[in-house]
């Protein structure tokens, strides 16, 4: 491998890591061909991090690009020459995509598992855990597994770093007449986006927060004409769905059934929670049956990287059905990413978060950090607190009242959410503000009001607590200012942004806000935030409160 | 003719060919011809020249040995080579290095060379030795039955013997006298190069029975035994049966190195250059993890092959690279192993001031200059286990030869061309088969490791030697300096500041720069490219060093690429404003803080209550702990303490920043100065080598000149007989003609008194005169 020369965009300082220089003039066409194969990890202002790991690799596998287009990409863009232990690393990881086959599955009960050589075979009867989900050989290279066994074989599978190419066929369920409406109309990218899930029929399509994740998927229902589960995170979230699929869709409101707490409806489109899912009596999930039972031609997993352990567990009992899972970002707080790829499928798509701003699709987004200093009682009482006490103490110091207004004050022509965690605190702040609030305990009614109101610009502004994280499509907010947040989580930093980056019409700026309490424990959580904002392409600031003037 | 007079005969060029050829005869040649003969027919200058010898001069040689004197004819008719150009030009390359002598087309190897080679072509004993021990009447039958012509002595008689045994009709004539199965005996032996017989009971008591053909020839020095079963015919037998030749297939003709299209030059230095540059990075790792005590060492000592595969996925490098980088450090004095541990040196020090050329050159001349195989570790021996890195274990060869061996080789093939690993294995040994030592292993492998370790240093890539490897062959070191600099390019003093409150160089960072950055951010030890994180804690670890915001912003102004970010700006002042909040006094600590609540903080962590803290007063807590572990304690929960009286540090009045600071990178000194001069000098200097043999070459000239002259002038052995003392004045500066003047009266069995300096002087007040000395020799020292 020569390199691209000293001048290239790319430099391979590790056999796994791929650092993109961004002021080089092929940064752009680099950057789009490594997305296809490498995991972005970081991309700050000057230089983007790319990662080469088993994932990115055999997604890339599986989407049918091999380890010689992989390397040419590399020696092309390189600034020197591709290290040895790179090579072997895209070789060996890509080779290993594929070695096991899993085929039939035409009705039987029974399918098939072919290795690429008998010794291979030999290799997984030797591994307890694969071994244990085979029910016998049939073959000099093959074996069968049950159709109830398949998810679990292919987590054992890719845990010895063996995934399955998973080509049984997948029951068609129960067919459906659904046709989309004349509002759908998808934008490049997400046409892009089924027409890379449709074909294998399985896998995660990654958009950013406001990129049009829903629509999507509603588009791939459509494609597919099947009967659709589809499983979401709340039931603000099923809410919003059931809006989407009347709006898209030609389906009457007869034909969508929502399965949740209190109401048990299994209509053709069936929208459930993953909470009602999870729900187990005596060991046993009690709403087994709805998945099992449903003949359903495609299951789509909203917030795929919420999916419970639970919901892993009955889809890996579900492989013969069609999956889609959508997210904005698939890494995972729990690390499971890679049960994600073998239970729900391979990534097909993703388009990062930046271009699509480039290319106006998404409001850009300025994020400020504005830090408030605690009274002497507070700083006192924060003192004196222990464990979560101590960011309790810190989200409600009153301080961040009179920042929030000053905040307020800065945009006074535009939609605003105060997003926070503690109740009691927001609260105390929306009556200070006169704004309405939306926490768990709210009625869904008067939720879906209040959110209408503001969706319309007949209300400004908003105090919500956890509850906005998700599946919010509040498309005119251009202001969010969060009092509190959970430790620092990056999945949830994603999430709130995600709640105003929505393109706007008049084409304004997005800005989004933290305050945070200076010396507290707060102050911690928040770097490792602005830290996670500025990988991702984010510009910020940090100001003193006293600095809004 | 005695072989320092054959010497005299030589001209300078052959002078200089012989010096050239075997330097050690450098200082011999400083004192005459004739210390110069002794030294070069000694046993040891032999054996050191027959390591730089070729094949073919090996083969012709040892045929030499075999029957001696020949000429090139008769050689090439023992060995059957069929092939008398290459024979002679064999013979005479072995006369130029003064291994044998031709006079006359005949050539005599020295006697040192027959002592030296004692199984010549893999045949057993002389005859010639073997006669000096049977009895006088069985080697007078011998030459009855060769039909000897007698011969004035034993040793006369045992050559005229042993010259017959070496042909078939003398090997013939001896049946004709032996016991009836002696020729079945005798075609067995001569069928095979390494046949022998088991020796007959009672032979060491000579109680053998003539009638049986074993002992027949056993008695009269025809066999011999071999160990304490077996015996081998003498080597005239198997000579005399081998009518086609002793070694037909020898490689007589030199085996040039034949090169392979390789990749194109440039990316072959691209190549080479990038693994340079891996290679440099890796050692740096590897002595940062010295210095953390992060490679483990076995009991035994030396790093074991679990530890080396352990380092291997750390710095992505084969364990055996691993291993080799281990035994280059300790080559070049970067580590040592003390009390089971492995330690960083001084020179390790300064080796990471040194520019990145400078040190990778550090690296290249600790290698060409070392004399153990760094490829070691991970080998096994014949029936032994897996070695260790750093046990001491090496094979018996020449690693520094056969190193200089390879890239002699290798510099042969042009620009870009490739080697064909097994051709350029069979070329380099055919040129210095006797570097590769005892054959365990064997010369292939141990040209693979030599050629891998080429490779892991960036000389060798893709199979081809890179133009820094041609410049090391031809001991151009300017060319070698300066391409170092080129390939590996200079340290970088910028790096660019991201909104992550990172630092990030796009490649190796200066160490002058990379120090003080350390001591302000986390440095990555997961990234390969140097990436450094700052932090509440790095920051507040620097103002502990005696920086300031100040400094810090003139620091990252003077090496940030980009500006620095808002963010990181914040983050400098935030921490200044907090550094020094907490005071710590006296030695049972005191903590006192204007702040009320930061003292019920600290009060209330987990290690307050560890360590006795208390509250004494709303500002101020006590507690039975030394400052400094006080100050390490509250450092490690979060707070920023400093110890009172270096308060003075925060108005800026304090000491500089740490031991690195914001201009030490505009205050680099070569670092270099401070290594001995010899260290990262040129070690395959051949022009040197060539000046220093000009100058012995004419100052032997020289001698030879002022000695005709001396002698003629000098007392006969008569004069000396008549009592006279000569008396000789000469300067130290002339050995040569000092030695041959003491040779000469020594030879005449002369009394001779060399006296130095001033010493004749009070040998004279002593009564010299009355001595029993033919000679005495005065020698002035002018240096003393």
């Amino acid at each position: 491998m020569t390199g691209g020369g000293p001048d290239a965009p790319l430099l391979i300082p590790a056999a796994d890591t791929l650092l993109l220089q961004l002021a080089h003039p092929d940064a752009e066409r680099c950057r789009a061909e490594l997305a296809a194969f490498a995991e972005l990890e970081r991309s700050p202002d000057h230089v983007h991090t790319f990662r080469l790991t088993d994932l990115g690799l055999w997604n890339a596998r599986s989407a049918g690009l091999d380890a010689e287009r992989v390397i040419d990409v590399l020696d092309r863009y390189s600034a020197q020459p591709v290290p040895h232990a790179t090579l072997t690393l895209v070789a060996e990881t890509m080779a290993r995509f594929g070695r096991v086959l899993i085929e039939g599955g035409g009705g039987g009960e029974t399918l098939t598992v072919r290795t690429d050589e008998p010794e291979l075979l030999d290799e997984l009867l030797a591994i307890a855990e694969v071994a244990t989900h085979l029910a016998e050989r049939t073959g000099p290279d093959t074996a069968a597994v049950t159709a109830e066994r398949r998810g679990r074989l292919k987590q054992a599978l890719a845990a010895a770093r063996l995934p399955a190419d998973d080509r049984a066929a997948v029951s068609p369920g129960l067919a459906l007449d659904v046709a989309a409406s004349d509002e759908l109309v998808l934008r490049p990218y997400q046409q892009q986006a089924v027409d890379s899930w449709l074909p294998g029929g399985n896998g995660v399509i990654v958009l950013p927060c406001g990129a049009g994740k829903t629509v999507t998927a509603i588009a791939a229902a459509v494609a597919v004409g099947a009967r659709t589960l589809v499983l979401v995170t709340s039931d603000a979230s099923m809410r919003q769905w059931h809006r989407e699929l009347l709006r898209f869709t030609d389906l009457s409101p007869d034909d969508i059934g929502c399965y949740a707490a209190r109401t048990k409806q299994v209509r053709p489109v069936t929208l459930a929670t993953y909470h009602v899912l999870s729900a187990r009596r005596g060991g046993e999930f009690r709403h087994l049956g709805l998945i099992e039972e449903g003949d359903w031609g495609l299951i789509i997993y909203d917030e795929v990287h919420l999916l419970p352990s639970a919901v892993f567990q009955l889809t890996a009992a579900i492989q013969g059905r069609r999956r889609l899972g959508l997210t904005a970002t698939l890494i995972r707080e729990d690390g499971r990413e890679r049960d994600v790829f073998t239970l729900v499928g391979p990534k097909r798509f993703d388009v990062p978060w930046r271009d699509l701003e480039l290319q106006g699709w998404l409001a850009p987004a300025v994020c400020t950090e504005v830090r408030v200093v605690p009274t002497d009682d507070e700083r006192l009482a924060h003192a004196r607190a222990t464990g979560q006490e101590k960011a309790k103490v810190a989200a409600t110091v009153a301080a961040k009242a009179d920042a929030v207004e000053r905040l307020l004050a800065r945009h006074p022509d535009e939609t605003a959410l105060v997003i926070g965690t503690y109740v009691d605190g927001l609260t105390t702040l929306a009556e200070r503000l006169g704004a309405a609030l939306v926490t768990g305990g709210t009625p869904a009614a008067e939720r879906a009001r209040l959110f209408d109101e503001l969706r319309l610009g007949e209300r400004r502004i908003l105090v919500v607590s956890k509850v906005a994280n998700f599946s919010l499509d509040l498309p005119e907010v251009s202001v969010a200012i969060q009092v509190s947040g959970t430790f620092g989580s990056r999945q949830e930093e994603a999430q709130r942004l995600g709640r105003i980056v929505r393109p706007k019409a008049d084409g304004r700026q997005a800005h989004f806000y933290s305050v945070v309490a200076r010396d507290t424990v707060e102050q911690e959580y928040a770097q490792r935030r602005q830290r996670f904002l500025a990988e991702q392409g984010y510009g910020y600031e940090i100001l003193d409160g006293a600095e809004l003037g | 003719m005695q072989f320092a007079a054959h010497l005299r005969s030589w001209s300078p060029e052959a002078l200089r060919h012989l010096l050239t050829a075997r330097p050690d005869l450098l200082p011999a040649a400083d004192l005459g011809f004739e210390t110069l003969a002794r030294r070069a027919s000694s046993i040891p200058s032999i054996g050191r020249c027959l390591i730089g010898v070729d094949l073919a001069m090996i083969v012709v040689a040892e045929a030499l040995v075999v029957s001696p004197p020949a000429t090139a004819a008769e050689i090439d008719e023992l060995l059957g080579a069929n092939d008398p150009v290459a024979v002679l030009d064999a013979l005479e390359r072995l006369a130029a290095v003064g291994l044998v002598v031709v006079e006359d087309t005949v050539a005599t190897p020295l006697p040192g060379l027959i002592d030296l080679l004692d199984r010549p072509l893999g045949l057993g004993p002389s005859f010639i030795e073997e006669a000096e021990l049977i009895a006088p009447e069985l080697l007078d039958e011998l030459a009855r039955t060769l039909e000897v012509a007698g011969a004035p002595t034993t040793g006369a008689t045992a050559r005229a013997v042993a010259r017959r045994l070496r042909t078939a009709e003398g090997v013939s004539r001896l049946l004709d006298g032996a016991p009836p199965a002696t020729a079945e005996v005798l075609d067995a032996l001569t069928a095979e190069r390494s046949a022998a017989v088991d020796l007959p009971i009672g032979h060491r008591y000579r109680a053998l029975d003539d009638g049986d053909p074993v002992a027949w020839l056993l008695r009269r020095g025809l066999l011999v035994p071999y160990d304490h079963e077996l015996a081998e015919p003498v080597r005239e037998l198997l000579v005399g049966s081998h009518a086609d030749g002793l070694a037909p297939t020898a490689m007589l003709r030199p085996i040039e190195v034949l090169s392979v299209t390789g990749l194109p030059l440039d990316a072959v230095t691209a190549a080479a250059a990038d693994r340079a540059s891996r290679t440099l990075e890796a050692v740096e790792t590897l002595l940062n993890l010295i210095d953390d005590g992060g490679i483990a060492v076995r009991k035994t000592g030396g790093i074991g092959v679990r530890e080396l595969k352990r380092l291997g996925k750390v710095l992505e490098l084969e364990p055996l690279d691993v291993g080799r980088l281990l035994e280059l450090l300790d080559e070049a004095v970067l580590l040592n192993e003390i009390g089971g541990a492995l330690v960083t040196t001084d020179r390790a020090d300064v080796w990471r001031r040194l520019g990145r050329d400078r040190r990778w050159l550090t690296l290249v001349r600790a290698w060409l200059a070392g004399e153990r195989f760094l490829s070691v570790p991970l080998s096994t021996p014949e029936g032994g286990k897996q070695l260790a890195a750093l046990d001491g274990l090496q094979p018996v060869a020449d690693a520094f030869g056969s190193r200089q061996e390879v890239l002699r080789r290798a510099a042969t093939v042009a620009d870009g061309d490739a080697l064909d690993p097994e051709q350029f294995t069979e070329a380099v040994v055919w040129h210095r088969p006797n570097v590769w030592g005892t054959g365990d292993p064997e010369p292939e492998i141990l040209v693979g490791w030599t050629v891998g370790e080429a490779e892991l240093l960036g000389l060798v890539a893709h199979a081809a030697p890179t133009p820094i490897l041609r410049a090391l062959a031809a001991g151009d070191d300017a060319t070698v300096e300066s391409l170092a600099a080129g390939a590996l390019g200079a340290d970088q003093d910028q790096f660019l500041l991201q909104s992550d409150l990172t630092a990030m160089a796009l490649g190796p960072l200066d160490p002058a720069v990379a120090a003080p950055l350390g001591e302000l951010a986390d440095r990555r030890p997961d990234a390969a490219t140097p990436v450094f994180a700052f932090t509440e804690a790095s920051i507040r670890r620097g103002f502990d060093r005696g920086w300031t915001a100040e400094t810090i912003a003139v620091f990252l102004e003077r090496h940030a690429l980009s500006g620095v970010p808002q963010p990181l700006d914040y983050l400098i002042g935030d921490v200044a404003r907090r550094y020094g909040s907490i005071r710590v006094h006296g030695a049972s600590a005191v903590i006192v803080t204007a702040d009320e609540a930061l003292a019920v903080e600290v009060a209330s962590t987990r290690r307050a209550a560890r360590l006795g803290l208390r509250l004494v007063a709303p500002t101020v807590l006590v507690g039975p702990v030394a400052p400094h572990q006080l100050l390490d304690e509250l450092r490690a929960e979060g707070f920023f303490p400093v110890l009172d009286g270096e308060v003075a540090r925060l108005d800026g009045s304090g000491p500089g920043p740490g031991p690195h600071g914001a201009d030490a990178a505009g205050d680099r000194t070569d670092a270099a100065l401070d290594l001995p001069p010899d260290w990262t000098g040129p070690v395959l200097s051949t022009a040197a080598l060539a000046g220093e043999v000009a100058d012995v070459v004419d100052a032997l000239r020289d001698d030879l000149a002022h000695d005709e002259q001396a002698a003629a002038a000098a007392p006969t052995a008569a004069d000396g007989a008549n009592g006279d003392q000569h008396r000789l004045h000469l300067l130290w500066n002339r050995p040569a003609v000092i030695t041959h003047l003491c040779d000469g009266e020594l030879r005449q069995a002369h009394g001779v008194l060399v006296a130095v300096g001033d010493s004749l002087t009070l040998l004279n007040d002593a009564g010299l005169e009355s001595l029993p000395l033919d000679a005495v020799v005065a020698v002035d020292d002018p240096s003393r």
